[in-house]
């Protein structure tokens, strides 16, 4: 994992003390909340429903035990007890006193996380596969440079107050596990003819009010001069992105307006000017210093008993479900990526208990190089197991309720916070993932649908990544009742595309029995086990379903 | 409840400086219990009320204070508003994760 220097540690320790010198004089009532505001923001705390809000980033999403203990520590010592993991890699507390949070950020600085622009118009956590350096399609493990992209959008003094957020997501696999189609900036590693690292930059992706997916802007850009063509793509940006109207800031708005080759044209007039050879410099050689950090861990050879959890699978059919659904091929076949999902039956989605963590802390040290992962999906990984531990492994995460074996199923439901803690929501959304929970809880009903991505919002923000779920969920308000929309045939990753509205929207009482109709139409109509739902509405559209959602009214 | 409480009207509601909780203003002073609010009938008493919530900004106790229509509930004075009920009543029961006993 990687490891502050000198320079990193001294400037969190220094934005901490500065926030909490910002905190004592509004304390003291020499700041007012509009002066605040910026700050608090910047420092990645809101005010939302009932109380303030602390995001913490876990940068590319991984986590080590340590970290993920304080993370425990800090549930319990200033919140309820849980936390809320996001679909951008991140950890939110919903209860934390602003008089507490100087401290909050010190708990966090000394295991070396902080929650520095998880907030406000600048560059955000940057975010990519949960798989990295595991992955058996990786190209190459991409948190170097997702670590080289966190040094320099720090504090960056060009791009602190961009028209809008912006969000970078950066995939190393051949296969696309990090949405890079719905963020500004994704970045796909690549190699060119001569072995060489570069990037297929894609450009203007994002969900909201107005969801549009990424286009390619440049098929390689060379490793090191991605900060330069970044840099490019940024100035284009901060000069003709719009700050009059918050809805049309973002950059998606600006490439869709201009069009790509015009956005492409200009991007490439900037980057003659912004290209830097010292930058390049640069960037080679802190590639090549932080590289180290993610070196693979010290793998024991365990071929002799990799074996064990197939034998285990032959006899115990609880144990057999759990590895076919949960666990994913390992670039090292004695190993596994084991896949935790915070979708128990009725649960909250991303929740998760201080207990829960810490039992986690103590199996990843035990079983996964002391290393986790956080998935968009609001899931968790352990990215290095031992075939010959899994037995042992899923054991000790039933006893912590935490091998519940959807992933990628029904009930592996992506939700929100909503109109239960956020202040923007229209509608609530965790009561309902909890209902579609329920009624779906039958496993073996489940694995019959087949894979499944089911999301939902609490409003138009889309954080629930709603517009790329197979069936997506929007809550808005309607005449002063909650109102739930539904979208299908959206996805994510490969193949990204955004779904189509179904229809007017259901009310709280309706919306469980309407993903039931969604069901059985597709389980009716489709022509064998082997057609996905995904393919089944490609093939006949919307049609059938809105003939089963709507044919009465 | 009184008799304004019956009537409904409109109340004030901030979030505490300090911990961001949810609070009301009434005659002692703010708090978390809407029962405690004074619930303005007309357009002179909430000017009243707000002018007294902007003192309360002013020495720094309360966040972005503003008016709540209100109307009286089976069990007390409820908002009318869908998202200002939700930040009375709390999240959902269940809606937190609490640790397994
Ligand atoms: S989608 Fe809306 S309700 Fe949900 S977290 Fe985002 S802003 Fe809040």
């Amino acid at each position: 994992m990687y490891r502050y220097d000198g320079w990193d540690a001294a400037f969190v320790r220094e934005r901490i003390a500065r926030f909490r010198d910002q905190v004592a004089r509004r304390l003291r009532g020499e700041l007012s909340e509009e002066e605040f505001r910026p700050w608090r923001l910047m420092n990645g705390v809101y005010l939302q429903l009932h109380a303030y809000m602390l995001r913490v980033a876990i940068p590319y999403g991984t986590l080590s035990a340590p970290q993920l203990r304080r993370l425990a520590d800090i549930a319990e010592r200033y919140d309820r007890g849980y936390g809320h993991f996001t679909t951008r890699q991140n950890i939110q507390f919903n209860w934390p006193r602003l008089v507490d949070i100087p401290d909050i950020l010190e708990a966090l600085a000394e295991v070396e996380m902080h929650a520095i622009q998880t907030s406000g118009n600048c560059i955000r956590n940057i975010t990519s596969d949960p798989w990295a350096g595991v992955a058996a399609d990786e190209i190459e493990d991409p948190r170097p440079w997702c670590e080289l992209l966190r040094q320099w959008s720090s504090d960056h003094q060009e791009f602190t107050f961009l028209p809008r957020k912006f969000k970078v997501a950066v995939s190393g696999g051949l296969r696309d596990r990090a949405a890079v189609r719905i963020h500004d900036i994704g970045l796909r590693l690549r190699r060119d003819r001569q072995g060489r690292i570069g990037f297929e930059v894609l450009l203007g992706g994002g969900l909201g009010r107005t969801p549009l997916l990424a286009q390619t802007v440049r098929d390689w850009i060379p490793g090191e001069e991605l900060l330069s063509y970044l840099t490019a793509i940024l100035r284009v940006y901060n000069r003709f992105g719009r700050r009059d109207n918050k809805y049309k800031a973002r950059i998606k708005i600006l490439v869709h307006d201009l069009g790509i080759e015009r956005f492409r044209q200009l991007v490439d007039e900037e980057y003659a000017v912004a290209r830097d050879p010292d930058l390049a410099r640069f960037a080679a050689a802190e590639i090549a210093r932080i590289r180290p950090f993610f070196a693979p861990p010290p793998y024991a050879d365990r071929a002799a008993d990799a074996a064990a959890s197939r034998h285990l699978a032959a006899i115990d059919g609880t144990f057999a479900r759990w590895l076919r659904t949960n666990t994913a091929p390992h670039r090292r076949r004695d190993y596994a990526i084991v896949q935790i999902s915070l979708k128990p039956p009725g649960g909250v989605p991303g929740n998760m208990t201080a207990a829960q963590m810490r039992a986690l802390a103590d199996l990843a040290e035990r079983y996964s190089c002391g290393e986790i992962r956080v998935t968009a999906e609001q899931n968790l990984v352990l990215p290095h197991v031992a075939r010959g531990d899994l037995p042992a492994l899923w054991e000790a995460l039933e006893t912590g309720g935490l091998a519940t074996p959807n992933l990628g199923h029904l009930s592996d439901i992506v939700a929100c916070p909503g109109l239960d803690f956020c202040a923007l929501a229209t509608a609530r959304s965790i009561p309902v993932a909890q209902a579609i929970g329920r009624r779906f809880a039958d496993l073996d009903r489940q694995y019959e649908i087949g894979p499944l991505k089911l999301k939902m919002s609490g409003c138009i923000n889309a954080c629930g990544h709603h517009h790329v779920a197979h069936i997506g969920i929007l809550g808005l308000e309607k005449r002063g009742r909650e109102s739930y929309q539904i979208t299908l045939g959206g996805s994510g990753g490969e193949e990204a595309a955004i779904g189509r509205v179904l229809g007017p929207g259901f009310g709280a009482e309706e919306i469980v029995d309407a993903v039931e109709r969604v069901i059985t139409t597709y389980l009716a109509g489709r022509r064998n086990r082997e057609e996905t739902f995904l393919d089944y509405l490609r093939r006949v559209g919307l049609q059938p379903f809105k003939d089963a959602l709507y044919a009465s009214v | 409840m009184n008799a304004r409480h019956r009537a409904g009207g409109t109340v004030i509601t901030a979030n505490r400086l300090p911990d961001g909780r949810v609070i009301f203003l009434g005659p002692g002073g703010w708090s978390e219990d809407i029962t405690a609010a004074t619930v303005a009938t007309d357009a002179q008493e909430l000017r009243a009320l707000e002018a007294l919530a902007r003192q309360s900004v002013a020495v720094y106790e309360v966040v972005d204070p503003y008016p709540v229509a209100v109307e009286a509930g089976p069990d007390g004075l409820l908002p009318v508003k869908l998202r200002e009920r939700r930040r009375l009543l709390g999240p959902s029961p269940g809606a937190e994760t609490v640790e397994r006993s």
